[in-house]
């Protein structure tokens, strides 16, 4: 009778075994949901990655336009000279055309 | 089979079903946080795209503002320099009667003429300034067969130099002042200028 008992009381303790299992199955799978979605939330909701690629760009765009208009004042003050060496062929044009001269 | 026997066997069985059971969470866990790291990087990777379409935008607005106000910058240079080109020619063309006087009695036959070939044979009238009178009517005079039919007013012309001519009936009128030929190169002979300024340019 007391090996019975033994072997029923054994058989509690495998249910219970087989119950605590499943509890911490059905645990780590709903722990796995929570960190999964909030993996998906932190990458729809993260704004440091833009912020940074924003402020990269920005230095980026800085840079280029810095270059055009450096470049730019250069060509400006070689047109400025260019026009300096040739002014009196110019305003021998002028004057030229104005006074009706080699028409 | 005894009962220490069957005893052992169930808590065999019962640790075996129970790491089945452990095992295939972990699995199911494993699967969904690695599909979650998928889509999360799926999620970022977009957004990512998205931003960095704005930020190419903003930068090609960016660049072509920096060109435009380049453009700007150089045509202003070149307005600057041609304008500057224009007032020293009407300076010194001003400055002619007494600089180079036979350069400018030749400019102001050829302006007379010029009219008097515009407003055909009839008989006109020359109108100029009242201290270039006196050298209008000589020039008419040096025009042989044509001076006939000119006269020269005693209207005094408000002007820095040149002519005007009219009919006798004040009908139709010829104007070759400098200052209306000053006007007409400013609109003629722009790009000529700037060409000429520019020349050598790379």
């Amino acid at each position: 009778m007391s090996s019975i008992n033994e072997v029923m009381e054994e058989e509690k303790t495998a249910q219970r075994i087989l119950r605590e299992a499943e509890e911490k199955a059905d645990r780590v799978v709903r722990e796995a949901r929570a960190a999964a979605g909030e993996m998906l939330g932190k990458a729809q909701a993260d704004e440091a990655i833009l912020k940074e690629l924003g402020e990269r760009q920005k230095e980026k765009t800085e840079a280029e336009r810095a270059q055009i208009l450096g470049d730019c004042m250069v060509k400006v003050e070689e047109t400025e000279n260019l026009c300096r060496m040739n002014f009196e062929a110019a305003v021998s044009l002028i004057v030229q055309s104005v006074l009706g001269e080699g028409t | 089979m005894s009962s220490e026997a069957l005893k052992q066997d169930i808590r065999e069985t019962a640790r075996q079903n129970a790491e089945k059971v452990l095992a295939k969470a972990n699995a199911e866990a494993a699967r969904i946080l690695a599909e979650a790291q998928t889509q999360a990087r799926a999620i970022t990777d977009g957004r990512v795209q998205d931003s960095q379409k704005l930020l190419d935008q903003v930068e090609r607005a960016e660049v072509a503002k920096a060109r435009i106000e380049c453009v700007r910058s150089l045509s202003a240079a070149e307005a600057r320099q041609v304008e500057a080109a224009f007032l020293e020619a009407e300076k010194r063309v001003c400055s002619l009667p007494s600089t180079e006087p036979d350069r400018y009695r030749r400019a102001l036959t050829r302006f007379i003429e010029e009219a008097r070939a515009e407003l055909g044979g009839s008989r006109l009238v020359v109108v100029a300034r009242d201290e270039e009178r006196e050298l209008v009517g000589s020039i008419l005079k040096g025009l042989g067969e044509v001076a006939a039919k000119l006269s020269v007013s005693q209207d005094s012309l408000d002007a820095r130099g040149g002519v005007i001519l009219h009919t006798e009936d004040r009908r139709v009128y010829y104007v070759n002042t400098l200052d209306s030929r000053f006007r007409r190169a400013r609109e003629e002979l722009r790009s000529k200028v700037v060409h000429a300024m520019l020349k050598g340019a790379r």
